[in-house]
């Protein structure tokens, strides 16, 4: 069966419609969604809509559950001053925005799905805010996986694609409990972490659209970069009163505001 | 000895007077005046950062400047935009040699009236960026978050507020340190110098910052709007102050 997993659509229909119309050309049976339909974009009721519409599982992203919640990241949100107050000004206008059946519709959305041996996330098992970055300790990314309970952990969240093999090992654990230490033995079979992208608000230097195809018989991955009228979206922006320089940053594949500063920063949220 | 020293935008005036001055042995005879700059100092705050006993000179008769010539080296800096026609009036009298750099092609309006010319090893078309335009910034007492201050610099010289044709500032950050920024197109520089100053460690810094945006088009709102977006408040420039502090005694008791 072959999969399509997509993230971090922010609110930008052109690039979702776009990676739609790849996604039927390349014969996919099912499609997965890893969240942040909204944030940044210009459209979050037409994205929300078409996943509704489409009906494509989808998991919560950092920016759904703020919309749902309110603005409560830890400082690895934000890398700047600039970025934090760009950063609430697209929270205000897309909370100002979002009609009430698509914000509870956002509420609704899991933080994890299972498909066989593969789990879904938009950041790691642990917090959709959390980034799980290729330079993660080997330890701390293999947690993550056994956590999700998967052989094939799909995130998204960073923007930026990848697939990192992690090495079937023997794992020991010391665990000091008073005077007493016990220790704990694993062993784990090889797993995978394969992110994303971003379809929306890409961070790898161009406009285009990211996300991944993968194929459960032959575990193969391939990691789609679609072409899309970015330019309409950059219109959008400006004349729905988003800040322009969002559509400046857009048009050159950098990232709006958000970035994770540490591979090695644990999110507090 | 008075040097006048003459070039297009971004063709390295300062940094041909910066290299003049590191060979000479007494920095204490030499006068830097860059006329009509005296409300907005950036070279002249570039060089006394680099040799500090150098004399600044904000404005000067003709005569004082004959008498300095005397006994001291006099770099006149000349600004491209003023009229040239009162600077050669002005030069004329002073007797000054009249060094112009260029870059490699250009027809300079100086060169007739130089004594030498100092060739810049690269082709530069300015036509692009004709109607020209300046824009200045003052921030002096603010204090910018440096994080942002990168994010600003990448999309400034990016063209995201307009053509840049040449860029420089000075800028106080949270660190309690003075940097200084410069660009010219269309080579991006990331990397900004710490100036030779002291740290601010309490209240808002006095020395001069600002920056000097050469260029077409510029949106000179939102580059104001956007720079006052990431200067810090008091609190937030006491609270880094303060850590500041606390860090150093930490390594002076340790």
């Amino acid at each position: 069966m072959k999969i399509a997993v997509l993230s971090c659509i922010h609110a930008n229909l052109p690039a979702l419609e776009a990676v739609l119309r790849d996604i039927e050309k390349n014969h996919c049976d099912a499609i997965y969604s890893l969240g942040d339909l909204v944030g940044y974009g210009p459209h979050p009721n037409e994205v929300v809509n078409k996943i509704r519409e489409l009906q494509i599982p989808s998991t919560q992203g950092c920016w759904d559950e703020d919309i749902v919640e309110g603005l409560n990241a830890c400082e690895c949100s934000y890398p700047s001053l600039l970025a934090e107050k760009r950063g609430r000004m697209a929270h205000e206008w897309t909370n100002q925005q979002i009609t009430p059946e698509n914000r509870e519709f956002l509420a609704k959305l899991p933080l994890m799905l299972h498909l066989d041996n593969l789990c879904f996330t938009h950041g790691s098992p642990h917090s959709n805010h959390e980034y799980i970055l290729p330079e993660m300790d080997a330890f701390c990314a293999l947690e993550r996986v056994l956590a999700a309970s998967a052989d094939v952990l799909f995130c998204g969240h960073t923007h930026i694609p990848y697939v990192r093999t992690l090495n079937p090992g023997q794992l020991s654990v010391k665990l000091k409990k008073g005077n007493g230490v016990t220790e704990r033995q694993f062993s784990s079979s090889v797993k995978r972490i394969i992110n994303v992208g971003s379809v929306g608000e890409p961070r790898h230097g161009r406009p285009n659209a990211t996300y991944v195809i993968y194929d459960q018989d032959t575990e193969r991955v391939w990691i789609r970069e679609v072409e899309y009228d970015y330019e309409k979206t950059c219109r959008d922006i400006i004349e729905r009163g988003l800040p322009s320089i969002f559509a400046w940053r857009l048009s050159r594949g950098l990232e709006f505001a958000e970035k994770a500063p540490d591979a090695s920063h644990v999110c507090q949220r | 000895m008075i040097i006048a020293v003459l070039g297009n935008y971004g063709v390295g005036k300062t940094h041909w007077i910066r290299r003049e001055i590191a060979q000479l042995p007494d920095k204490n005879a030499v006068v830097y005046l860059s006329p009509k700059t005296d409300k907005f100092p950036l070279d002249a705050t570039i060089l006394k950062s680099e040799f500090p006993d150098i004399s600044i000179q904000q404005t000067a008769s003709i005569e004082k400047l004959k008498d300095a010539g005397q006994n001291t080296t006099v770099y006149l800096e000349i600004p491209p935009y003023l009229e040239w026609k009162s600077v050669e009036e002005v030069l004329q009298k002073l007797q000054s040699k009249k060094v112009v750099l260029q870059y490699k092609g250009e027809e300079s309006p100086w060169i007739a009236a130089a004594d030498e010319v100092i060739v810049f090893d690269r082709e530069f078309n300015l036509d692009p960026f004709d109607p020209l335009e300046i824009h200045r910034g003052l921030l002096t007492g603010e204090v910018l978050d440096y994080p942002s201050l990168e994010t600003f610099w990448q999309e400034l010289t990016g063209g995201a507020y307009g053509e840049i044709l040449r860029v420089k500032g000075i800028f106080n950050v949270f660190t309690g340190e003075c940097i200084y920024g410069e660009y010219l197109y269309p080579d991006f520089n990331p990397d900004f110098l710490s100036l030779n100053f002291p740290l601010c460690l309490q209240g808002r810094p006095t020395n001069f910052s600002g920056i000097e945006i050469i260029g077409k088009n510029l949106d000179k709102q939102t580059i104001a709007d956007t720079l006052s977006e990431f200067c810090l408040s008091d609190e937030a420039i006491a609270y880094y102050q303060q850590q500041i502090r606390d860090n150093s005694q930490q390594e002076e008791e340790g």
